[in-house]
């Protein structure tokens, strides 16, 4: 018997215009659009670089022009290159000089030159060396962006703001006809286009059906991205908390009614959340939602926490503040203990004396500590 | 001249006068993920603020061990430690023990098997058998 009833064939199952193919593996190209992140919220973009010095280029990079590889290998190469403009350029990372292949022994006419039958004295050829320990060579801007900003928006404000925003978006582009789109990927606009959106009026019936009324066109324009352009005009897509709030105070509430029964704007209202806010609802919650208020709900939740202690440093306040009662965090090892006491730099001081520990006695020696000392 | 001692005029006891408890510190450890600290961290989140208001002279310390079964250690000014462990308890429960360790002197647990104990000699003294009468036998 099926309990679960099959949902229609979505209406925008087809690419949409601006989807485009995927790059192939390893091909280098610009990530077009820059991260759709609100201005509340910075990307983490913490790197590590190698701390080893650059050495110089192997033997087979180094005389890159004078090139006497094969036609197909040539070939394969210069697909590798960049048809880009300039300003991408800057953006992408930098590709090591093109490789430059030996001459076969067989072609060879020089009489005087014999094979060498060992290793010995040959230099070695090969390899990129140390090109991608340089930082230069692959900037920070040539990191790929996803759909998902990396950091979710958590403010209850902006995140009413963000659905507030995506489901108007959503309506007015069904109410335009263009079901197709709801299933595409849409622009980012800066703050312009947000005030625009929340301008326009949400009328809900007793059904929970909304319409959507004010300039749809001019929306509508600005959603739909055109193939081959970025669908990012700023990084700040999200009003600041204070505009935020300056506007929930002013706005009708009775949007929040609208149904989202429907399988195919509920889709679009989630995803372009997503991508306002970064927030994933998960599957096991989408089958309560049934109106804005209720998505709004399930977003606005704060997070469980993951451990007693940051749920008592977040909720129980009057017990962490009782001159008796300490709470740690993290487990109480021997060396905290012994850093209460004191006796820790002592014990540290004699080991090093007899050459028998060299780090910190709370770190066991351990795949962590090898990293730290930048071994692989 | 014969040395004398000093006659000892009163025994202390805790209680007469002043009472330190015995129980200075009391060590709590829970378990995040653990089913059987299920018990421990509602006690912790519920009965811990009253108990520790209730008993300012004890140090209370709340920390994880992660992955191990939830214990509460009570340390005691002779030296001694007392360890309960607390797995799978109610927090009424849980709250019973503290009250144990809370109460405990630390000593060694001994067993009592006469009807009275004191801590005062003997009104008659120890027998000896060079004094007195004697008994003919």
């Amino acid at each position: 018997m099926r309990r679960i009833s099959r949902l229609g064939k979505p209406s925008g199952a087809r690419l949409a215009p601006a989807a485009r193919p995927l790059a192939p593996l390893g091909t280098p190209r610009a990530s077009t659009r820059p991260s759709p992140t609100p201005a509340a919220v910075k990307i983490n973009t913490l790197r590590f670089y190698s701390s080893r010095q650059p050495e110089p280029l192997p033997a087979s990079l180094t005389s890159g022009g004078k090139s006497a590889a094969p036609e197909e290998i040539v070939e394969e190469v210069e697909v590798q290159q960049f048809d880009h403009d300039q300003s991408q350029q800057q953006r992408l990372f930098v590709p090591p000089p093109r490789p430059s292949v030996a001459e076969r022994a067989d072609t060879i006419t020089d009489t005087l030159y014999t094979p060498a039958t060992t290793a010995e004295g040959l230099e070695s050829i090969g390899g990129l060396g140390s090109w991608w320990d340089d930082p230069a060579h692959w900037p920070e801007t040539s990191d790929f962006v996803g759909f998902k900003p990396k950091q979710k928006v958590q403010e209850p404000v902006l995140l009413e703001a963000a659905v507030r925003r995506a489901l108007t978006e959503t309506l007015l582009m069904k109410q335009l006809g263009q079901e197709e789109q709801l299933t595409g990927p849409w622009g980012l606009q800066g703050k312009a286009q947000h005030d625009a959106v929340l301008a326009l009026d949400v009328r809900v019936d007793s059904d929970g059906n909304a319409t959507v009324t004010g300039d749809l066109h001019a929306v509508a324009d600005g959603l739909v991205v055109k193939d081959g352009e970025s669908n990012v005009d700023s990084a700040d897509v999200l009003p600041s908390t204070a505009e935020a709030l300056a506007w929930k105070s002013q706005a009708d509430q009775s949007w929040k009614g609208t149904s989202l029964q429907d399988a195919r704007l509920k889709f679009a209202v989630i995803k372009r959340v997503m991508q306002l806010t970064g927030q994933v609802i998960p599957d096991q919650k989408l089958a309560d939602i049934a109106t804005a208020r209720g998505l709004l709900a399930t977003l606005q939740k704060p997070p469980k926490p993951k451990t007693l202690s940051q749920e008592i440093v977040a909720k129980k306040q009057d017990l962490v503040t009782l001159p008796n009662v300490a709470f740690s965090p993290k487990r109480v090892t021997r060396g905290d203990k012994d850093q209460a006491l004191g006796r820790y730099k002592l014990i540290e001081a004699e080991f090093r004396k007899r050459d028998l520990q060299d780090g910190p006695l709370s770190v066991p020696k351990s795949r962590e500590k090898k990293h730290w000392n930048g071994e692989a | 001249m014969t040395i004398r001692a000093l006659e000892k005029i009163s025994v202390g006891q805790n209680g007469i006068g002043s009472f330190i408890l015995q129980c200075k510190r009391l060590d709590i450890h829970y378990c995040d993920h653990s089913g059987s600290s299920r018990g421990m961290n509602a006690f912790i989140k519920t009965h811990l603020s009253k108990f520790a208001q209730k008993n300012p002279a004890i140090e209370f310390a709340v920390s994880p061990r992660p992955r191990k079964h939830p214990v509460m250690i009570g340390h005691y000014i002779n030296g001694r430690q007392k360890s309960i462990c607390v797995a799978n308890m109610e927090p009424s429960q849980i709250l019973k023990k503290a009250e144990l360790l809370r109460d405990a002197s630390g000593d060694k647990v001994k067993r009592v098997n006469k009807p009275v104990t004191s801590i005062n000699e003997s009104v008659r003294g120890i027998w000896s058998p060079y004094h007195g009468n004697g008994m003919a036998v």
